[in-house]
Order: C-alpha cells, then structure tokens, then sequence
C-alpha cells in the first residue's frame, strides 16, 4: 500500500517536470546494508549542483534504523536529478562521526557511484529520477 | 605431507603443463598466467596461493651447512600471496592479501609457518567467493561503499615482532596484529580512539632505544606515530603534507628528526575503481622536486622541505645527524616510477617487465641553509637495510638486494644477488644465487654480544626457480661472497615478498 502512494505521488511529481512545472515530488528511496537498531539513519537530498556544494538542503528525513533495507518516500524535490546522501548515526549525535584523517568512522553512502577516497561530489552522486526507488547503499 | 602441501605443489606442477594446453579466448586470467609463465619458471613464484593453501607449515626444514647455534629467534617476512579468485586474477603485485611468513630458528633446527592474515576483507572475499573492492592497480565492482581503508587493507607489505604482538602492516590502514604464537590474526589496531583506520604505513622504524616510529598519509594528511617499546602510544600528531595525495611509502628516523621522502608520484587513487590502468592511475610529475620533508619528532609543526631533482622513492636505509647539523640520508631512488606501474604489473601479469634502473642515493640536507645535494651511485639494488642497532645513528654498511649480471631476458628485473656496501669505502662484498635464483629482501642479524657492524649474520630467502621452492639462507657479514654458511630448504614456494624483520629469541 505503502508503495502504491509513493508510486502515483512519482507519477504525479515526473507529469509536472515534464510540463515544465516546478512542482514539488516525493521519490522512493531504498537505503541498504543498515546496522538494524543502532541509532538514526539521517537522509539528506540536494537537486542542484549549486545547492550541493552549497549544501542547501532540497530535502532531509531522520528515522529510526530498524531494518536491514529501509524503504522511504523523501519529499520537496523539484527533480529531474538529485543527489542523496545518507549516514547511519549510531551514537545519535547529530553528526557523521570521522577519524582524525576526516574519514567517516559511522556508515556512510550515496547514491550513483560514490567513491572510496573522498566525500561524494556531484558528478558521482547525482542521478536521473526515472520512477524506479533510488538505491544508496552504506557503506560495508 | 600435508594435504595443503600438495595442493599448493599440484598448483606449480599444472603451470608445466599449461604451456602444452591451447589458451582459450574464455581463459580464465589465471590460466593466462599459467600460460605466461610456461617458459618463465622464475616468474611462477607470482602465482600465489589459494584458500586451500592459506596456511602452511613444514615443522624441519630440510637444512644444509652449518646453522649458527647463537642465531636463535623468528624471522618474519610479509608479501602479497594470493592473486585469484574465481576468473579474477589480479593486475598489480600490490594487490594480493598478506601472507605472513615466520622462520623459527632454534640453533639445530628451523621451522616454517606461512597465513594469510583474516582481515576483514579476506574473509568477506572467501565467504562471497570473489573479490569484493578494488586494489592497488586492479578495478573490481563494489557493491557497497568501504567503510574506511580497512575494508580493503591487504594486510600485505612488511611484518614485525614488536611488544608482544606480530604487526603485519600495509600502506594505506591499520596494522593488523596477529599472534607470534601461532600467526593466529587478532585484528586491527586501533592505537587510540578517534585513530580508528588511520594509516599506519609499513615501514616503521625502531630506534636504539627501542622506541617505535611511522607514519601514515591520506590526501593531505600525515601522522607521525610514537609507540613505546611496551607497545603504547605516546603521541600521534597529525599534520598537513606539502605534496598532497603523493605516494609515501617509507621514512628514516634520527634522534630528533624523522625524514620522509616524498616522490613525484601522483595517486589518483579513484581512477582504478573506475577502469584505470596503474599507468593511467599513478602520475610522475617530472616537473615536481623530490621533495625530503624533515618533521620534528616532538613537534611536527617544526618542519623543513628540501628538494631534490625529481626521483622515484620506495625506500630508505638510514639517516643520521652529522656533528654540523647535517642530515645524512641514504636511499634507493630510480629516474621514474616504471617499476610500480608497469614492473609490478607486468611480473603478475607473467611477463618480464622493464629493465630496472633503481640505485643507492646518498643525500645531505644542511638544517641551517636548507640545501640538499644527492649522489648517485652505481648498482642496481632495492631492499636496502642496516644494522637495526644502529637505526638513525651513523652507519657505514648497507645490505640490499641487488642485480649486477646480464640475465635472460624473461626473468626480468629479479634480483639474483645480495650485495653489502661499505658507503665509506666504497667496498661491496656480493653473493650471486645464480640465473636460477630470485634474491628476496636480506637482513642483517647482529651477532649476541658483539658490537661492530660487521659482527653479524646476513639473513635471507631466495627463490630457487629450477626446484621451484624457497630457501633460507645465512651469511657471515665479513665474507658474504664465500657463500652461504648454511641453508634451509623449504619443500615448497613460497610467493616472491616484500620486507620482514628478525626478533631473537629471549636470551
């Protein structure tokens, strides 16, 4: 049921891009390889360039870590591209924990392909919405 | 016989009769390697080793000559050992997970046991049945991010006994301890909270007082470790490198100063994830000085940059503070970096390789006009070591690894001898293991209670590619070209390695 609604909310959000419309859109989110019950999976979406290195949220959910595979709808995007990131906050301290050589010591991910030495870029990052739920594995 | 022995032996006696066997278009890359290699038995030493051949242990080695009855204690080496999984062969020699070698002597007897050190990404890789994360020079596809460096630490460069505990150490992440036991892995070390996965680099250095130093680089960071001879941490200080994202593979300490060449080399470490070969990876910039950086030990913020025409470095032997103020620094340098990103391809990949063109550098670094001159000299060595008493303090003696004779062409750059260099006199003393050996990293072993340089043993393993095993041997350190004192056979091969280190026993 629950992914009947995020699919006809998509449907919607992917009819209003492609009239021109900037509309707002929920999108499907599938968040893999989660420590279950260990603190907070902290979500966060960016739809430009700009707003990614600038760091101007298009979007952020916090929820509970109580799965494995988390599935999620994350709202406010204008699409048709986005860029997710996501951390796992075990200790529940609001932060992405890293080591004194700034590496990430919670899990982390990113949508598309993000690489194993550095923070995701936009290049890596962004995706095409095209109605399927995007994937953001942590890190492992 | 063990059942793991023959395996591991079944697997060398195949690479005979691959050359006879048609290669398929749909070959596995092992199998290409095997077909490689046919009619180059030095180079099948890079075979390595399988699951089924992750532990190996001949309790009396088959021995020859007459073994000191004072050289007592473990000697330990590490090297890269297993290349393939499935279809997967991989593309660099950097990239095989660790394996752990320790020699027991005990005067009448010498034992052997060989592991693969289970780090996290080993184990992951055997319950999946493939290679998860990309290496040093080979791509794979991840399925998921790498939590940090020691998701994919190899585990793989150089092992020492220190405080207890085994250390087997890679560039790029934690050490890993293992048990001096029985090799037994105990897991990552994490020195202090908050230094989780830090890189803790693979050529630490102990000093005369015993006391432990290293680095560790990532992007545009380094840290200098201090460990005491108890194996606790007493500092770890974390500072900004001038060259950012070079490669830093080793470093000399003196009394008050640690001194840390930085080559040319450009690590675009992303670009193997993304399809790259090493060549297209790992830049030379020419333009680029090397640069030596000079940390001081108590307080890195204290630094100086010298620099020398560009060079490529791996290693050090030494360096010590003259009575001027001036630092003497001796190292093996080479005009470019073709020996790690073709070299290191080409031998697991069962080709020769090119000619290698790495020699003893001599530098001087004046603290007070912060000048450097550099003077080459000509051999053709790698692996250089010194007497470990004397690490930072002046030495005359550096023993390495060394090439001199013209070779068959499809043995490559492999080192057939040893040469030990008298860096005053100018005097060399070798040992050729012949066209049929592969001379690996030797030590030099002080004798029990003797004091000068020359008062030792020289310590080593060779690759014996007619028998197709690998042998430990042992020199007087004043007469090296009267051969070997004795010798100790393994009955099988072990994968050509990198470094070790010698831990006597108690007295």
């Amino acid at each position: 049921m629950k992914h009947l609604v995020i699919r006809s909310l998509l449907a919607k959000g992917l009819l209003f891009a492609a009239a021109g419309v900037q509309a707002q859109t929920c999108i499907p989110i599938e968040v893999h390889n989660v420590r279950a019950g260990e603190g907070r999976l902290m979500v966060a979406a960016y739809d430009s360039a700009a707003d990614f290195s600038s760091k101007t949220l298009a979007a952020a959910v916090q929820l509970r870590a109580e799965g494995e595979v988390l599935s999620l709808p994350l709202c406010g995007l204008r699409g048709p591209v986005v860029a997710i990131s996501v951390f796992q906050d075990l200790n529940s301290n609001g932060k992405l924990d890293a080591n004194a050589f700034g590496m990430p010591s919670e899990p982390w991910g990113a949508s598309g392909k993000p690489s194993n030495f550095g923070p995701p870029s936009w290049e890596t990052t962004q995706v095409t919405l095209d109605g399927k739920p995007v994937i953001v594995k942590l890190s492992k | 016989m063990t059942q793991q022995r023959r395996e591991f032996l079944r697997a060398f006696a195949a690479l005979s009769a691959a050359a006879a066997a048609p290669v398929f278009a749909r070959a596995s890359e092992g199998e290409a390697f095997d077909a490689a290699v046919a009619d180059k038995p030095w180079l099948r030493a890079f075979k390595g080793v399988s699951d089924a051949t992750q532990d190996l242990r001949c309790d009396a080695l088959a021995l020859s000559g007459r073994w000191p009855a004072d050289l007592r204690g473990r000697f330990y080496r590490n090297g890269p050992a297993l290349f393939e999984r499935g279809e997967q062969r991989y593309h660099h020699w950097f990239d095989g997970d660790g394996m752990v070698q320790q020699f027991s002597l005990g005067g009448s007897a010498i034992r052997h046991l060989g592991r693969l050190v289970r780090t996290p990404k080993l184990l992951a890789e055997q319950k999946a049945g493939r290679f998860l994360y990309s290496a040093f020079g080979t791509g794979i596809q991840s399925d998921a991010p790498a939590q940090g460096p020691d998701s994919f630490n190899t585990a793989n460069t150089n092992a020492i006994e220190f405080a207890g505990r085994v250390l087997a150490m890679w560039e790029g992440g934690s050490a890993f301890a293992l048990d001096p036991r029985d090799l037994s892995t105990q897991g990552a070390v994490t020195w202090k909270d908050g230094l989780q996965q830090v890189p803790f680099s693979a050529h630490p250095k102990v000093d005369a007082t015993g006391h432990l130093w290293n680095i560790g680089t990532f992007g545009p960071r380094i840290i200098a470790w201090h460990i005491d001879p108890q194996g606790r941490l007493v500092d770890a200080q974390v500072g900004e490198s001038p060259y950012p994202g070079g490669m830093v593979h080793d470093m000399a300490v003196t009394p008050q100063f640690l001194v840390i060449p930085l080559p040319p080399v450009k690590l675009h470490l992303g670009r193997i994830a993304a399809g790259a070969s090493a060549e297209q990876a790992y830049e030379f910039q020419a333009s680029e000085p090397l640069r030596i950086l000079v940390l001081q030990k108590n307080d890195i913020t204290q630094r100086r940059i010298f620099e020398l025409p560009a060079q490529m470095v791996f290693h050090v032997g030494n360096a010590y503070e003259r009575a001027d103020g001036r630092i003497v620094l001796s190292f093996v340098g080479a005009s470019d970096h073709r020996s790690l990103v073709q070299g290191a391809v080409a031998v697991v990949a069962g080709r020769p390789g090119p000619k290698r063109v790495s020699s003893t550098q001599l530098a001087v670094l004046d603290m007070a006009s912060g000048r450097a001159t550099v003077q080459a000299l000509d051999d053709s060595v790698e692996f250089p070591r010194i007497d470990p008493r004397r690490v930072g303090l002046p030495t005359r003696l550096q023993l390495c690894a060394a090439g001199w004779m013209p070779q068959p062409a499809s043995r490559g750059s492999l080192f057939h001898g040893i040469e030990l260099r008298d860096l005053e006199s100018g005097r060399v003393d070798r040992f050729d293991y012949g066209e049929q050996g592969v001379a690996e990293e030797h030590l030099l072993v002080p004798r029990p209670g003797r004091a000068d340089e020359l008062d030792a043993w020289v310590l080593g393993t060779s690759f014996d590619a007619k028998r197709q095993l690998t042998q430990l041997s042992v020199f007087d350190a004043r007469r090296i070209a009267d051969g070997p004192l004795a010798q100790a056979t393994l009955p099988y091969a072990l994968p050509l390695g990198f470094h070790g280190n010698f831990t006597p026993a108690a007295a």
